[in-house]
């Protein structure tokens, strides 16, 4: 019966699998080193990966690497001094990534904004052509120079032109996703075809892959975390310094059926000037709402307020601010909670283009904060409403805070009342005399005159 | 051409069966119309038709003979190209549309995309090749066991036939391949 085998194919062919896994074994170090630098760019929107060290086991499915950078010496992106990650070989049998447990140590995210007024990972706008083809629409508002723009303004922008040119951005590169140079696709077969049912069948199947999802993290913890925030236009930090902060990340990804608790990403610590920052988001996977408490508290107001120094419609400095959420929740098509400000010791002032407050032109708005605020520190709560694309913002306190302004305005409303009643008084009484004739005689301190006599 | 006479004078000497020679054709013939790239983009194995490696892997494991698959090969390749693609391909839209229920179309695609059964070349080629590889194997082979007891007589002692079964080159091939 064997001697249809052809023996000697089949040695060499044992002889080549199991060389093949022991090389595979023994040399996956090296074709992770190489999986790694040839897959991190498209992970980190075509920016380059380089590591000082890296190992895998296969049959472990752990996976460490040390000295790791993305981004180039003059835009970098992330330094990781160590990761380690422990992966579910069986999901990865089935073409799926379920990381057990990550920990990332010494983790520093580098946030760069141009000497031109532009994100350093931003990958810049689509080409001409691309932009005539489908041009983007113009804003209400249009928004100043690119070099004059503060990081809101930065960062909206780049968000807006990312959402217009996503199927661009996301077929040619960016720091959302992309593959960088479109790849050539090879020539079709000489006799392709195949039955309409068919390719309606594989885009269904594709369509529930996708929704099914093929990433799933168990739990990370990210210690140590720094950033490197720099404004190279005027070479101040854009947030400020972090003392300590760590980050806990739990269920993120697509989980496998039956979990339901959401997921979770917390984050605790704080700054290098004074002040927490400490939250913790739940974004849930049943009908229920989605969740976030944050709390940041002490934050020096001059550190933060160059990041929306051209947004804000008010000049602040100095002081510090509390912002705490209460009972923030969201879903899809609604939004509840409230967020409280708290304003101590700061400094307001107005500039071109301040619009009135509560009926007070904007200086004397802000001398009578300002005022309030020598004295104690101010809170405004917001209530939230609407829904996340459409938020609404009522400030609950409004009464308090025109008591809280002492009732300055009060004062005020009442002089410019006042003033109003002596310019407008002459007029009025002329006006009553006409139209009232002689029935108002006598009524308003001035002798009846005397009827004329009949000739 | 000199491959082909060798193995015919190897089979004169008895040092191939007559299953070699049967074995060959078939496999040269399903080789060549099964086809080896994924017909239908992206679902293939590297690229590459897993029939096409399955079957290529039993015919390398198998004592096909490779000079006889090799020539039927190249023959059927030009014969595809010419009409004989057209033809299996326009087969295998017949069986999938109109013969074979839609769930095994479906059902060949979920569960075995890469083979491309689910494709008309990739079905049509499968099929053609093996109903045109048995029809052409079983008739040769019975031909050859029929016939070789008197070629054998004929030419088995030829000197011309010794000398062709005992090329040095062929030797070092048929070491590693046989």
């Amino acid at each position: 019966m064997f001697k249809v085998l052809r023996k000697g194919f089949l040695i060499l062919f044992a002889i080549v699998l199991i060389g093949l896994f022991a090389g595979i074994v023994l040399g996956a170090d090296a074709l992770f080193a190489k999986a790694l630098r040839a897959w991190g760019p498209y992970a980190f929107g075509g920016q380059p990966v380089d590591f000082a060290d890296s190992e895998l086991s296969i049959l472990g499915g752990r996976a460490n690497v040390t000295g790791f950078h993305a981004g180039t010496e003059a835009s970098p992106l992330l330094d990781l001094q160590r990761g380690a990650l422990e992966v579910s070989i069986g999901a990865a049998l089935a073409g799926r990534v379920h990381v057990r447990e990550a920990t990332l140590s010494g983790a520093r995210l580098h946030f760069i904004v141009n000497e031109d007024g532009t994100l350093a990972v931003d990958p810049g706008p689509p080409p001409a052509e691309e932009r005539e083809k489908n041009p983007q629409p113009k804003r209400e508002t249009p928004l100043p120079k690119a070099e004059n723009r503060d990081v809101i303004q930065i960062v909206a922008e780049y968000w807006d032109r990312y959402q217009h040119y996503k199927d661009y951005y996301d077929e040619y590169g960016g720091i959302f996703g992309g593959g960088g140079a479109k790849e050539e696709k090879p020539p079709p077969a000489r006799f392709p075809g195949k039955p309409d049912f068919v390719a309606q069948a594989q885009a269904r199947a594709r369509a529930e892959r996708e929704a099914r999802g093929m990433f799933y993290l168990e739990k990370a913890a990210i210690e140590d975390f720094q950033w490197e925030t720099i404004d190279r236009r005027t070479g101040a930090a854009i947030l400020p310094e972090l003392k300590s902060f760590t980050f806990a990340l739990e269920r993120l990804g697509s989980a496998p059926e039956g979990v339901v608790e959401p997921a979770t990403i917390r984050g605790e610590g704080g700054f290098a000037s004074g002040g927490s920052l400490n939250f913790r988001l739940d974004l849930s996977r049943t009908a229920e709402p989605s969740a976030l408490d944050l709390s940041a508290l002490g934050l020096p107001v001059d550190e933060i307020a160059e990041l929306s120094k051209m947004s804000l419609p008010f000049k602040i400095a100095g002081g510090l601010l509390d912002l705490k959420t209460a009972g923030l929740r969201f879903s899809d098509d609604a939004l509840a909670g409230k967020i409280s400000l708290e304003l101590r010791g700061a400094k307001v002032t107005a500039k071109k283009g301040s619009p009135p407050v509560l009926g007070v032109e904007p200086q004397e708005f802000c001398k009578l904060l300002n005022q309030a605020l020598a004295a104690g520190p101010v809170a405004f709560s917001i209530v939230l409403g609407g829904t996340p694309t459409r938020p609404s913002f009522d400030v609950e306190n409004e009464m308090d805070l025109g008591e809280l302004l002492g009732g300055a305005v009060k004062a005020e409303v009442k002089r410019r009342a006042g003033e109003l009643i002596d310019e407008q008084k002459d007029e009025l009484k002329k006006k009553l005399e006409k139209e009232a004739g002689g029935l108002l005689e006598g009524v308003l301190g001035e002798k009846p005159k005397k009827p004329e006599k009949p000739r | 051409m000199f491959i082909l006479l060798r193995q015919f004078a190897r089979l004169l000497t008895g040092k191939v069966q007559p299953f070699e020679i049967g074995l060959g054709a078939f496999f040269g013939v399903l080789l060549a119309l099964i086809p080896a790239v994924a017909v239908d983009e992206g679902t293939g194995f590297i690229g590459l038709n897993t029939l096409w490696l399955l079957a290529l892997f039993c015919f390398l494991a198998l004592r096909a003979s490779i000079p006889v698959a090799l020539a039927l090969m190249g023959l059927v390749e030009i014969a595809e190209a010419l009409f004989l693609g057209r033809l299996t391909s326009g087969l295998g839209r017949i069986l999938l549309e109109d013969v074979l229920p839609q769930s095994a179309g479906i059902g060949l695609a979920a569960g075995w995309p890469s083979a491309q059964l689910h494709t008309w070349w990739g079905l049509g080629g499968a099929v053609c090749g093996l109903l045109l590889g048995f029809a052409l194997a079983i008739p040769a082979n019975r031909l050859i066991k029929r016939k070789l007891p008197a070629w054998q007589e004929k030419f088995g002692k030829n000197r011309i036939t010794g000398a062709v079964s005992h090329n040095l080159i062929g030797r070092v091939l048929g070491y590693w391949l046989g």
